[in-house]
C-alpha cells in the first residue's frame, strides 16, 4: 500500500449508545451549574467587599472620632452623678490614706475643709441637745 | 433553523436557554467528531465538548458576526483540541513521540474504535504529524471541508494550508510505504 487514496475513507470512531441524545442535557446542566456559581461568587465577592469596606469605615469613624481624651478629668468627673461617686468609693477598696495622697488640695481647699469641719454652725442649745442624748 | 435565527432566540431573554439547547443540538456532532479525530478517546473527546459548549455559552453574548457563527465555534473546537493536546505535553514533560505514542495505543484500547488493520496504519500514521498539520488534514480529508473554511477557522492563508495538506499526504503514504 503506497497511496493515501488506495484506502478508503471510513469512520472507525463510534460514541456509546445514544451520546447525542444525552449530551445536549448535560451542557444545558452543566451551564445551569456555571451560571449559579458565578452568581453565588459574584454575591460572595460583594459580600466579601462590604464586609471589608464596612470595617474600613468604622475603622475611619474611630480614627476621627472627637477624642474623648481632650476632655479633662473635672469635666468627665462632673457628668458622674454623685450616688454612683459614692457607691463606687463604697465598693473600692482605696483607703482615705490613700485618697488623700491622690488629691492635690491648694490653700483654699484647705480653708474651705477647716469650715466645714470645725465650722459647723452649731448654737450652744443645739450642742446641749446632743450632749444630752449621748449622755 | 439557520444560524441567524439561533442567534436571535440566544440573544433574547427569554428564549435565550431554548436557543442555545437548539445550538447544541445543531452542532454537536460536528464538534465531536471534530475533536475525537484529534484525542482519539471518548471520554477526553466528550470532556472537550462539553468544554466547548460551555465557553460558546459563556462567550456568545461577546460574538460580533465579524465570522460566521460555524467558523467561530470550530474556532474555538479547535483551540480546545491544541490546548488540550499542548497540556499532555507538558503536564508528563513528554516529547511528542510519547503522546503519540499514548494516542496509538488508544487506538487499540479504547473501547469505541472499531477499524480494521488498514484504517489503524492510517490513523498511526496521522499520528506522525504535528498537531496543526494533523488537524488540517482531517478537516480537509476527513471533513471535505473547502480550504477557504479552513484558512477562517486556523487563521491561515490557503496556499499554507495547501502546502500543508500536500505534506502531509507525502508523510503518510512514506509511512504506509516503509511500514
Amino acid at each position: 500500500m503506497k497511496r493515501l487514496e488506495d484506502i478508503p475513507k471510513k469512520e472507525i470512531f463510534n460514541v456509546p449508545e445514544r451520546y447525542f441524545d444525552k449530551l445536549p442535557g448535560i451542557v444545558q446542566t452543566r451551564v445551569g451549574k456555571a451560571e449559579t456559581g458565578s452568581r453565588t461568587t459574584a454575591f460572595g465577592y460583594a459580600f466579601r467587599y462590604a464586609a471589608a469596606f464596612s470595617l474600613i469605615g468604622v475603622g475611619v469613624l474611630f480614627w476621627f472620632r472627637p477624642s474623648a481624651q481632650s476632655e479633662s478629668p473635672e469635666s468627665m468627673l462632673a457628668n458622674v452623678e454623685t450616688v454612683d461617686l459614692v457607691a463606687y468609693l463604697n465598693e473600692s477598696d482605696l483607703t482615705t490614706e490613700e485618697l488623700m495622697d491622690e488629691l492635690l488640695l491648694d490653700q483654699s481647699d484647705a480653708a474651705g475643709i477647716e469650715e466645714q469641719v470645725y465650722n459647723l454652725g452649731l448654737d450652744d442649745e443645739h450642742l446641749e441637745e446632743i450632749l444630752d442624748e449621748i449622755n | 433553523m439557520d444560524d441567524k435565527e439561533l442567534l436571535l432566540k440566544i440573544r433574547n431573554a427569554e428564549t435565550r436557554s431554548y436557543g442555545f439547547n437548539l445550538l447544541v443540538r445543531e452542532y454537536q456532532k460536528r464538534i465531536y467528531w471534530h475533536v475525537r479525530k484529534m484525542v482519539i478517546d471518548h471520554e477526553d473527546a466528550d470532556d472537550i465538548t462539553q468544554e466547548v459548549f460551555i465557553k460558546i455559552h459563556k462567550s456568545i453574548g461577546n460574538f460580533r458576526e465579524d465570522a460566521q457563527l460555524y467558523t467561530w465555534i470550530y474556532r474555538i473546537a479547535t483551540n480546545e483540541c491544541l490546548t488540550f493536546l499542548q497540556r499532555k505535553r507538558r503536564r508528563y514533560f513528554l516529547p511528542i513521540g510519547d503522546v503519540e505514542g499514548e494516542l496509538a495505543a488508544k487506538l487499540t484500547s479504547s473501547e469505541h474504535i472499531s477499524a480494521d488493520e488498514v484504517q489503524l496504519k492510517l490513523q498511526k500514521a496521522l499520528l506522525k504529524l504535528p498537531d496543526k498539520q494533523r488537524l488540517v488534514f482531517n478537516m480537509k480529508y476527513f471533513d471535505d471541508m473547502p480550504y477557504e473554511q479552513i484558512a477562517e477557522i486556523t487563521d491561515t492563508s490557503v496556499g499554507a494550508l495547501k502546502a500543508s495538506y500536500h505534506h502531509a499526504v507525502k508523510k503518510i503514504e512514506s509511512y504506509l510505504k516503509d511500514d
